[in-house]
């Protein structure tokens, strides 16, 4: 293996890594959990990441998926659900702007350095184990990104994390289309080992030249489509994927969601944008935003941040972790993200930073991971703030969101459960026992195999199944069952 | 008004604490000395970079300095151990990476003398209460010696705690690999990954067998026997052998931890288990066999897919049930988010591990393990005057050092993010609006 790929790929370049993470696309039967008509979570610090701010002693109450009211002293309807959340706090549920944990197979349509056809909604993974882990870390959305491996990647996918439902019924409709580029060392392949030099291109320069003439390119198929369109002469223009995704961004109709570290070619993309006639709608990384906020701001491009992550490679040797206050504090609509399957479980620690680096107040740099992701996305009217009318996301902790020593207890998506950590642990054991008694079975079989016997022996119920049964919520992935390249 | 004053103090004591080892007292803060109980309105008087008192009620040296801390939490400097901090810049620029040599054995590469004391990391590191790292090499079979040492000084000599502090091991994978997305072509068979194993887990084998046959010519020889030539690799070895230092053993999987303590016992080595990701599946062993285990695998997804969501956030809490010595580390892989060693120990508190043990296991625990506890780890007569003043607590994110000294001269918390910061916070905004920001304490 070489060595300096696998460093430059996985540490270097997160953005196109780490597909294996996502796991087996085989089915585990995982159960949906009831939607009950009425919820109502009480007594709880409710960060409503909206105009409610955050409110003590608080009331959420949920029908059918939806919020209906948030506020102090709420009666509970009949038949309610009722969850006493005393002394607990209750927040919006997470979103992650910028995840690949629900991919099948590769991040990276590496080969062409334009790939506006590739669409990840193709890939997405809705068993992946990544998102159950993920629930448990309060996160009920994700936006689904191609790598950063071309200067024009393929399209994203905005997903909510609904747990053993089909692909299809994960993505998030309404959500506004969009699509990866990325500038600087990845498209220009500086950390992919020494044989990547032929493929333009190889510098700055050369990127952005690319980037300008598949605009030129997508402009003029438009026009060809349009005239055509009016007079039917001649040949019909040839269709195009690839230019298609292009003409919609021209359109305003695909954000496009930019890979970009350092200050000038972020300047250089935003100029191309106002060229072309359209708006960014974030760049992902952006750790030199702080040297051009003001910039950043005035052309309402979203900024979609790592906290504090620095020095990986030469174009982040100037990332600070101050870099989402400063954003923020110049009007720039900032996120939180994490870019790692690991990182996205603990996201609401990510935005404590912004009150460390900078003091950004706290109410407002939790929104670093919920509403202003909602409004990155284009999806604000129905998730990343507890107001009524919106889906009923929310996680509730143990304590502050923004404490390391918190932890997420529930997480729901559309008035649905999907993560309770008491079932969780209480469940543990069960799928312990079934384990052990499948390895035992399988041991047997393999002794009387040796023995000339083919009858392996019946498989043992696990002790005490019936007493702890695995709770209605609880799945068995990520517990009970063996995934590819596990070590034994 | 506190913040002002502590800026102030800073700025204007500075000069007159740096190069002079002066005499100073802390007081009106909280003192927590991690190897006892807090002390509510303590002291800890410093005297020639050393403390020389810590407690509620001690006498103060004539012409001490006062540093009122009023309001303030003050602890012992936190301690990462297994770093490449000094050796690695940027991991993506090869010539800023010291970390790996060639070939399986190299006992005789010394870390220290490639540590940079003007990497731009090591004030970041600082700036958040981490004061003395153990910074080490981690390629081939037996990688070398690492250093420990303390985060300001003019240069390796004078930063220098311990070196040689340990000697390091890569322990052979033992599971053969199936092919991952990164390989470009077929991985090599099940057979030949058992040949290389093999032939890995010999040359350890070999290597102590050697060094032990070497040790004895050359001691032979120095009572007056046979000549035997001087070998830089098993002479760096020795240390070793007689137990002076332990023996790092880099090991993560089941069968690697086991078979490396079946070495240990064999061999009479005194190992360190380092990363320890399964370590807590042989907690019994580890504790019984009193192996200290450097954990650095907290912030971490599960390994296998059926294993709980939290298995790797609760493997301290499990260690430290299970009576096996541990600290928390962040691993080789980067140093540029040392800070976040804090972090790391607060998520093992969340999950299991009591909240002042997740404290010792960054400051107290790791110096132990290291043995330079008479040095670093608590607050206690005696030791280095290597400390920090917080606003809250370290293990909580939005705590914030204040104050820092390493072995009494004061620390500078400014670096190159402060300096960005700074800069770009007061650029001239097109808004002309006011800057809600918090200067960066």
């Amino acid at each position: 293996m070489n060595r300096a790929l696998l460093f430059g790929v996985l540490v270097l370049v997160p953005a196109t890594a780490l597909a294996t993470g996502a796991g087996d696309p085989e089915p585990w039967h995982i159960r949906v959990p009831d939607q009950p008509a009425v919820v109502i979570v009480k007594n709880a610090t409710i960060w409503t990441s909206g105009p409610q701010g955050r409110l003590e002693h608080a009331d959420l109450l949920v029908e059918k998926g939806k919020i209906v009211k948030v506020g102090t002293g709420l009666s509970a309807p009949k038949g309610a659900v009722i969850v006493d959340a005393q002394g607990k706090h209750v927040t919006p549920g997470i979103i992650d702007e910028h995840s690949h944990s629900c991919i099948v197979g590769d991040v990276n349509e590496g080969t062409h350095n334009v790939t506006a056809e590739v669409r990840i909604q193709d890939v997405i993974n809705s068993e992946a184990t990544n998102i159950y882990r993920q629930l448990a870390g309060g996160v009920t959305c994700a936006n689904e990104l191609h790598g950063s491996a071309n200067a024009i990647g393929g399209q994203n996918c905005v997903i909510k994390m609904r747990y053993g439902e089909n692909p299809e019924a994960l993505k998030l409709a309404g959500a506004k289309p969009g699509i990866k580029f990325a500038l600087g060392e990845n498209p220009k392949q500086s950390n992919w080992g020494d044989r990547y030099t032929q493929r333009y291109p190889q510098t700055r320069e050369g990127v952005e030249q690319l980037i300008r003439e598949r605009f030129q390119a997508a402009r003029d198929y438009k026009n060809e489509r349009e005239a055509y369109a009016k007079t039917h002469k001649g040949l019909p223009p040839r269709r195009d994927l690839q230019l298609d995704a292009l003409v919609e961004i021209l359109d305003g109709k695909r954000l496009v969601h930019s890979h970009a570290y350092r200050a000038d070619e972020m300047l250089m993309l935003l100029q191309v944008a106002d060229d072309f006639g359209f708006r960014i709608g974030s760049f992902q990384h952006v750790l030199e935003g702080y040297k051009i906020a003001d910039e950043i701001a005035k052309h309402g491009t979203g900024a979609s941040t790592f906290s504090d992550w620095w020095a990986y490679k030469f174009e982040v040797y100037d990332a600070i972790p101050y870099n989402g206050a400063i954003m923020w504090d110049r009007g720039v609509n900032v996120t939180f993200n994490s870019d790692s399957d690991e990182l996205a479980r603990r996201l609401n620690l990510e935005a404590a930073k912004a009150v460390k680096y900078g003091g950004v107040p706290e109410p407002e740099a939790l929104k670093f991971v919920t509403l202003n992701a909602a409004k990155q996305l284009d999806v604000a009217d129905r998730v990343g703030s507890l107001e009524a009318g919106k889906d009923a996301d929310f996680a509730i902790w143990s304590g502050s969101p923004l404490s390391v020593y918190s932890v997420c207890e529930q997480t729901w998506v559309d008035g649905r459960k999907y993560f309770d950590r008491a079932e969780d642990l209480a469940a543990r054991s069960v799928f312990a026992a079934e384990r052990d008694s499948l390895i035992a079975a399988v041991k047997a079989s393999k002794k009387s195999d040796k023995k000339g016997k083919t009858e392996a022996p019946p498989v043992a119920a696990p002790q005490g199944t019936a007493a702890a049964k695995p709770p209605k919520y609880q799945t068995s992935d990520g517990q009970g069952c063996m995934g590819k390249g596990d070590e034994q | 008004m506190k913040t002002l004053w502590v800026g102030f103090l800073l700025v204007s004591s500075w000069p007159a604490l740096a190069f002079a080892a002066g005499t100073f007292v802390i007081s009106g803060g909280t003192v927590h000395p991690v190897s006892g109980p807090e002390i509510p309105g303590g002291m800890v008087v410093v005297e020639n970079g050393k403390i020389s008192a810590v407690g509620a009620n001690v006498s103060i040296p004539a012409g001490a300095e006062r540093v009122d801390a009023t309001g303030l939490q003050v602890y012992p400097g936190m301690i990462a151990l297994n770093t490449v901090l000094g050796l690695q810049e940027i991991g993506a620029v090869r010539a800023t990476r010291d970390v790996e040599e060639v070939g399986d054995l190299n006992p005789n590469a010394r870390a220290k003398v490639a540590l940079n004391a003007d990497s731009e990391l090591i004030p970041v590191a600082r700036a958040n209460g981490v004061l003395a790292v153990q910074s080490a090499t981690s390629g081939g079979v037996i990688s070398g010696t690492s250093v420990m040492w303390q985060l300001q000084g003019w240069n390796w000599e004078q930063m220098t705690i311990k070196e040689p502090a340990a000697l390091h091991v890569n322990w052979p994978t033992m599971i053969n690999r199936t092919r991952g997305w990164w390989d470009e072509g077929p991985v090599k068979s099940d057979e030949e990954q058992k040949k290389e194993r093999e032939k890995r887990l010999k040359a350890v084998r070999d290597a102590f067998d050697n060094a032990k046959a070497y040790m004895k010519a050359r001691e032979a020889m120095a009572s007056g026997g046979p000549r035997h030539d001087f070998d830089v690799r098993w002479e760096a070895m020795i240390p070793a052998l007689k137990k002076q230092i332990p023996v790092f053993v880099q090991a993560d999987e089941y069968m690697q931890i086991a078979s490396a303590l079946d070495f240990a016992k064999d061999e009479d080595l005194r190992i360190v288990i380092v990363g320890g990701r399964d370590a807590w599946r042989l907690a019994d062993r580890l504790s019984a066999a009193r192996v200290p285990v450097v954990y650095d695998e907290t912030l971490s997804m599960p390994r296998r897919s059926w294993e709980p969501y939290d298995a790797a956030y609760s493997v301290p809490g499990k260690l430290f049930a299970a009576g096996v010595p541990f600290c928390i580390s962040t691993g080789t892989d980067d140093a540029s988010n040392l800070r976040n060693l804090p972090y790391e120990a607060a998520m093992a508190a969340a999950f299991g591990l009591p909240k002042e043990e997740a404290l010792k296991a960054v400051t107290l625990y790791p110096a132990q393990i290291l043995g330079v506890a008479d040095r670093l780890g608590s607050l206690e007569a005696g030791k280095d005057a290597t400390l920090i003043v917080t606003d809250g607590d370290p293990l909580e994110i939005e705590s914030h050092v204040r104050m820092a000294w390493i072995s009494g001269e004061a620390v500078d918390l400014s670096s190159r993010h402060t300096r960005l910061y700074d800069k770009y916070r007061n650029r001239p905004r097109v808004d002309g609006g006011v800057s809600k920001l918090a200067a960066a304490p």
